[in-house]
């Protein structure tokens, strides 16, 4: 396994707020990492950063080596924690746009999967429950043979059942090879997928472990540990 | 990806404006209607005149169009949640810029070519007819004084028209990026940056105006002779001057907004 993603020193400051103090971590690929911690704790800082829509204040985010920037953003497939595709689009639009731009996404895929969620190409975003468009949204991300998926708290306000199709579709899509990175604070739905952990709480990096060596030094599960480290 | 990110763009603005176009060349061809059941009659003066009235407003409406789409555009698809899709595709912030302008440039010179279109629609029969004689002997008369010039200021005049419209655009541009870089109420920034440089602007203005009311009397006569020995030479001069200016701003303009989204960008 090679590293696939460094993060060196990262801080973040929004005006007089640190929302991330010098996180160090690197992530290897072919792992499924849960990116854990209460709301406010710097996930979505942290996933914007790697995806390039916010700028360090110090330190830097390397993927592959290289910078946030036209290179990273053909490996990596982001999912952000809001549906931010143009509501006017059709389904197909937005299938065509991703198939446009990213040349590892394949739409004879997506299109697959919107079909048995019994979603039509032809429909409008904006004529789409919020779950579905959730749903057009991760099957887009997941779609792609990336190599590095960064899922924004992709289990977040939707009900079980539901949660067992976007944890699903993660599991049968994503590239082997990659890395998925799943910010979440609902640990129990995705402890069974995961293979390594990062606990983040104010914007500090508190613990970076594998769901076996948790299990094995702490005799836990990660849900468990969770609640201890994270206990008000 | 330019290829990519253009057509998407084309696909955004032409959604918008095929209708409005659309609105346009109906309302044109409606009073051009009215016109032909002309008579003597107070109803029949009522509402020939409102139908030209509303065809002012539908040109107005069609012209701005495109600069008002434009500025949403370019603050939606890069600043709001749609900026989360643009910024993470494969293309640089230069190229969104670039592909930007240059759509709502060209959607510009369509929509001028739809209304000219519109007016020959509004006016379509006897009157334009009267109109084209008028445009003719203007032309023919303007010609025999100007001889040669007078295409190359055609062309020099529209390269200038069209370096100010990349200009004037790109300033919009950098008002709405150089207000994302306050933390809160960025919309209201960007009028603020907006409204600061025109007040800046028309210093600079009043600054120059005082510089030539003390420049003295001998020196504007030497200038007022030099331009009237080589007055045809001098308006090349002056296209030329206002293009190298305008064309200045516009790549100062495109490179602050480039800076700031490149090194500063901050999707909150």
């Amino acid at each position: 396994m090679s590293e696939l993603l460094r993060c060196e020193n990262v801080t973040k400051r929004y005006g007089n707020v640190l929302a991330l103090d010098h996180v160090s971590f690197t992530l290897e690929s072919g792992r499924i990492v849960g990116l854990l911690g209460p709301n406010g704790s710097g996930k979505t800082t942290l996933i914007k950063l790697i995806n390039g829509l916010l700028t360090p204040t110090e330190g830097q985010v390397l993927i592959e080596g290289d910078k946030p920037g036209t290179v990273t953003k053909t490996k990596v497939a982001y999912l952000p924690d809001n549906i931010y595709l143009n509501s006017w689009m059709t389904v197909q639009q937005i299938v065509e746009y991703f198939a446009d731009f990213y040349a590892d996404f394949d739409a004879a895929r997506a299109y697959e999967m919107l079909e048995r969620l019994g979603i039509s190409p032809k429909m409008r975003l904006k004529s789409l429950s919020k779950g579905n468009k959730e749903k057009v949204c991760l099957i887009l991300v997941m779609s792609r043979q990336a190599k590095l998926y960064v899922l924004d708290e992709p289990i977040a306000g939707v009900d079980p059942a539901a949660r067992d199709y976007v944890i699903s579709t993660i599991i049968n899509n994503y590239n082997p090879e990659a890395t998925v990175l799943i910010s979440t604070h609902l640990i129990a739905d995705i402890e069974q997928v995961l293979d390594e952990v990062l606990f983040i709480q104010a914007g500090n990096l508190l613990l970076q472990k594998t769901v076996d060596e948790i299990r094995a030094e702490n005799g836990k599960s990660v849900d468990e540990l969770f609640r201890e480290v994270f206990k008000w | 990806m330019v290829k990519k990110l253009f057509k998407h763009e084309l696909a955004f603005h032409l959604r918008s404006l095929l209708l409005i176009w659309g609105v346009l060349l109906g309302v044109a061809l409606l009073g051009r209607g009215i016109q032909l059941f002309e008579q003597d009659s107070v109803i029949y003066n009522v509402v020939s005149v409102s139908s030209i009235i509303v065809y002012i407003i539908a040109v107005t409406v069609c012209l701005a169009a495109p600069v008002v789409l434009g500025i949403m555009r370019f603050y939606k698809n890069l600043f709001t949640g749609e900026g989360y899709l643009s910024f993470t595709l494969p293309v640089t912030p230069f190229q969104h810029i670039w592909v930007k302008v240059v759509a709502v440039v060209l959607m510009e010179v369509a929509t001028l070519v739809v209304s000219l279109l519109s007016l020959a629609l509004f006016t379509v029969g006897d009157v334009f007819v009267e109109i084209l004689k008028a445009a003719a002997y203007l032309v023919k008369e303007v010609h025999q004084v100007l001889g040669n010039h007078l295409a190359f200021y055609v062309v020099e005049f529209l390269l200038l028209l069209l370096l100010v419209a990349f200009s004037q655009m790109l300033l919009y541009y950098t008002c709405i990026t150089v207000g994302q870089l306050f933390k809160k109420n960025r919309v209201a920034a960007a009028v603020g940056v907006y409204f600061g440089y025109y007040f800046l602007s028309q210093v600079l203005g009043t600054v120059f105006s005082i510089v030539v009311a003390v420049t003295p009397e001998e020196v504007w006569e030497k200038i007022g002779e030099f331009i009237v020995e080589n007055i045809f030479w001098c308006v090349h001069g002056f296209f030329g001057v206002f293009a190298v200016l305008s064309a200045g701003m516009a790549v100062a303009y495109f490179a602050i907004s480039h800076a700031i989204i490149r090194k500063r960008l901050n999707l909150e």
